[in-house]
């Protein structure tokens, strides 16, 4: 993993050819291109949590990480590895009322959802960012 | 054996209650006989009480991430909810 890669950013692999394939689209593909795009095979690929930690660690950033707390870091992580296939739109119910302050009745009207389902929602936020977060942050008693 | 069958069961009623009403006790949305609720149960229950503590640590370092995160993030939230049909 490169370490100039930040957490959640795609790494694009371009002009990579299969040695040898047997699927008669990609072959017809290459043998006529569409002029302006570019031949070859774009293989994508998302990076994984515990790569991303490593990633965001090794990268160099605005600021040391020593000065950031580990507990800010890889919440930052896990916001950005929600499941979902929309990333933003998983996490906004985190990011409205958690991060940014607002109440739960203005972010439900933002989302144009009812206050239980965007409490509902954002309970299942909470908790898969806790699940993603469990064997990183120390948690203290309650 | 039927006494602990109903002492069991009205702890999982309990339980399930709890559960699903955690993220509204450290929001402080619940109030009076609720979070009395709330608050015996967790006295009570070694997986609640894991679970509150979780929930406290995460919204607290998602609390953190404040100072971190970029100044516009809940404008382009907002406007990519806007524009979605």
């Amino acid at each position: 993993v490169p370490s100039s890669l930040l957490p959640g950013q795609i790494q694009t692999f371009a002009r990579l050819r299969p040695a040898r394939t047997s699927n008669r689209f990609i072959a017809r593909k290459e043998s006529f291109p569409a002029s302006g795009v570019p031949t070859g095979v774009i293989m994508r690929r998302r990076l994984s949590p515990a790569t991303d930690c490593e990633a965001v660690l090794r990268a160099p950033g605005p600021e040391p990480f020593a000065l950031r707390s580990m507990s800010d870091i890889y919440a930052e992580l896990a916001l950005r590895a929600l499941p979902g296939d929309r990333a933003e739109r998983s996490s906004a119910p985190l990011i409205l009322p958690d991060i940014e302050g607002w109440s739960t009745a203005e972010a439900a009207t933002i989302m144009n959802l009812g206050e239980p389902a965007f409490k509902s929602r954002l309970e299942r936020a909470r908790l898969a960012v806790r699940a993603l977060i469990a064997g990183y942050v120390p948690e203290g008693n309650a | 054996m039927i006494r602990r069958f109903w002492q069991r069961r009205r702890f999982m009623r309990e339980h399930d209650w709890t559960h699903a009403h955690l993220s509204d006790y450290l929001d402080g949305e619940l109030h009076g006989h609720h979070r009395d609720r709330v608050e015996r149960h967790v006295g009570l229950c070694p997986e609640c009480r894991r679970m509150l503590a979780g929930l406290r640590t995460t919204i607290r370092a998602l609390m953190g991430l404040r100072h971190h995160a970029d100044t516009d993030i809940a404008g382009g939230v907002i406007a990519r909810l806007r524009s979605e049909p």
